[in-house]
């Protein structure tokens, strides 16, 4: 297994050029098809010397046949390595860069060491980076070995079965015929699939170690790996998902048509002596109710995007669809906002207008910009429903307080993929964006929970929130200074506490202006009220994310809009 | 059936051969395979390909054997072909034809 001071000495150039040498020893063994053929005896000549020698012809050609076969093989196989050699040795140059850039230093041994002059001095942020950093470094550290190994043991696979002859020279006779049967038995087998569990950086540092041909091989042929892999580039990813959104919705029809066929004939449930559908105890109506959710969600999906988008997540496992779409370019967009709903919300019934919304708030940002003179700048806001929130059908349904809203663990659930979501923008880029959650809701418990796990999150806005999963804002591990919180008058979500103190009571946030009046750009903004208008056009509440968003917090309108839970110090631990 | 065919067939079947192996013995094939430790030091790549150079050099070298061999058989019978006509008609007093 090579190692990372073995890495460092690959030579793509040499692998290249010794690819070249084999092609044009190939090019001379199979131009000596001539001389094999001419070297046949006549047919004139019969007998028992005839047959010998017609035997021993046929075992000389089978024998340069193989032999061409091989060196085929190895030349595709080198052409191969040479290119795979040069991403890996790519990665490494970058995470050495990255490593150098924070003063650390990667060993020929694979270990990162800390390098920092004497005298050095950093600032808290910049010694909470590094820390960050020395995590991501171990990770690029881990991929490069990891995707090295393989290209060498994919090579070598080629090379030992050159040897032990066991590269099939194809079918005919001629030498032509089994230099084509050696490039398909050259070809990598199979691209190295992601790390299983890896971080965010670990993905980012897996995809930079593959060739263009090696992505794009596995985007095609394996995009269910690729579209809900944080850390990799959006790009990628909206690809992968699209690419896949076709089958899902395929196969959800299919289920659906299983599922109506069970629900119309319940004799034929019934002969199995129940109403259960599933191995999970499901019954026949679950299943139907089940499946055209799902249809129907794949389906918004698939209306959301098809006029552009980032299609960022597809995940039709579990209870519910999640799902995630950008408006503008992840991968380059100087601020990138990502919206997390509340409860209730399914993609079936909400993403279209998330996505709507979210675009609406990337062109409030981009006025904002503007005119700040900042129009250079560009933004991209993610309406994520990537987790599953509770509706109010989970409770009343059974009566289990467990799944119902008042619960935290789908937040937790939730805020640990939205953790890895907003870690992989930030490991997918090789710059730092501004990156901004805004949270509503159950969605704001959630993103409480997600930014506890650590992140890279710059600013974080909840609203109409029932609490954040602590009580104390540094939990978040945003810079002091840029947590927001707004509630709209009539909101009496934004006054339970029900997942720590009441975020507006919080010391450490600042309150955002949810009333109608001028917002500094001169223009004439609405009031929110109630539990569902943070988002909508033309309010201050939406003006205020769109500043924050664009990193101008000096923009921001505050207020002290409190409701009447914050009045009389409500502590309500339950709101149904 | 020309008996004339046969022999002149045969020697130039064993010339080619001959052609065939001498050019087969030029090749130098285990160069890249041998160098490949150089280009990607410190895996089973590199063993792999010390392997298959040795591999190589001695799969070559038999086929150049074989090869030389049946040049050598062809040649050889052509000739005995030829010399067994020449006896065969000095055996022959022409008067009898």
């Amino acid at each position: 297994m090579p190692g990372i001071g073995d890495v460092r000495r690959w030579s793509p150039g040499g692998l290249d050029s010794g690819a070249g040498v084999l092609l044009a020893r190939r090019t001379t063994l199979v131009e000596l098809q001539d001389e094999l053929d001419a070297s046949v005896h006549p047919t004139q000549w019969v007998g028992d010397a005839a047959d010998a020698a017609r035997t021993r012809h046929t075992q000389m050609s089978e024998a340069l046949r193989r032999l061409v076969a091989q060196v085929e093989a190895m030349r595709t196989a080198m052409i191969g390595a040479a290119d795979s050699a040069g991403a890996v040795l790519q990665a490494l140059r970058e995470a050495d860069e990255l490593a150098a850039r924070y003063y650390f230093h990667i060993g020929d041994d694979g270990v990162v060491r800390e390098a920092v002059p004497d005298g050095l001095m950093m600032s808290e942020d910049d010694a909470a980076d590094r820390g960050r950093l020395l995590a991501e470094l171990v990770d690029r550290v881990e991929q490069v070995l990891r995707t090295a190994t393989d290209v060498d043991a994919e090579l070598a696979r080629v090379l030992r079965a050159a040897a032990r002859d066991e590269i099939d020279d194809g079918t005919g006779a001629a030498l032509l015929g089994a230099s084509v049967a050696g490039i398909g038995q050259g070809q990598d087998q199979a691209v190295l699939p992601p790390p299983g569990g890896g971080s965010p950086a670990d993905n980012n540092a897996y995809w930079d170690t593959l060739t263009e041909a090696q992505r794009k091989d596995l985007i095609d042929q394996h995009p269910e790996l690729v579209g809900n892999l944080d850390g990799i580039p959006a790009a990628a990813r909206d690809d992968a998902n699209r690419t896949r959104l076709p089958a899902e919705i395929v196969a959800a029809e299919a289920e659906l048509a299983r599922a109506q066929h069970a629900f119309d004939n319940p004799s034929l449930a019934s002969q199995f002596g129940q109403l259960v559908a599933g191995d999970l105890g499901t019954t026949v109506d679950d299943d139907l109710r089940r499946a055209e959710e799902k249809l129907a969600a794949l389906r918004a999906v698939e209306r959301a995007t098809e006029n552009g988008g980032q299609l960022l997540v597809l995940d039709s496992s579990g209870e519910m669809v999640k799902a995630a779409v950008a408006a503008g370019d992840v991968d380059t967009a100087d601020h990138v906002s990502v919206s997390v709903p509340g409860m209730t919300t399914t993609v079936q019934q909400n993403l279209e207008s998330q996505v709507d919304q979210t675009a609406a708030l990337r062109e409030q940002t981009d006025d904002q910009l503007r005119a700040q003179g900042r129009g250079g700048e560009t933004v991209a806001t993610v309406a994520w429903l990537g987790y599953e929130p509770p509706g109010w059908g989970s409770f009343t349904d059974d009566w289990d307080i467990t799944d119902t809203v008042a619960t935290s663990g789908q937040a937790e659930e939730g805020g640990a993929s939205l953790a890895g979501f907003v870690n992989g923008v930030d490991a997918s880029r090789a710059d730092d964006p501004h990156l901004t959650t805004l949270a509503h809701s159950y969605g704001s418990t959630t993103a409480g929970y997600g930014l506890q796990r650590g992140t890279g999150v710059d600013d974080a806005v909840f609203y109409g929130s029932p609490g954040l999963g602590t009580s104390d804002v540094a939990d978040l591990g945003v810079t002091p200074g840029h947590v927001y919180v707004a509630e709209a008058q009539g909101d009496p979500v934004a006054d339970l506490g029900t997942f720590g103190t009441d975020p507006n009571l919080l010391p450490g946030v600042t309150h955002l202006s949810t009333q109608a009046g001028v917002s500094p750009d001169g223009v004439d903004r609405t009031a929110s009220s109630g539990h569902s208008e943070y988002t909508r056009d033309g309010t201050m509440s939406q003006y205020n994310q769109s500043t924050i968003v664009a990193g101008m917090p000096d923009r921001v309108v505050t207020g002290t809009d409190v409701g009447a839970g914050d009045g009389v110090g409500l502590g309500v631990r339950s709101w149904f | 059936m020309s008996l004339v065919a046969v022999p002149e067939g045969l020697r130039a079947a064993g010339q080619s051969a001959a052609g065939l192996a001498d050019q087969l013995g030029a090749v130098n094939l285990a160069g890249p395979a041998d160098a490949l430790g150089g280009w990607l030091p410190g895996g089973a790549a590199a063993a792999a390909g010390d392997e298959l150079a040795t591999v190589w050099q001695v799969r070559l070298a038999d086929l150049v054997r074989q090869v030389d061999s049946h040049a050598t058989a062809l040649s050889g019978a052509g000739d005995t072909f030829h010399g067994q006509d020449e006896n065969n008609a000095a055996g022959l007093p022409r008067g009898v034809r």
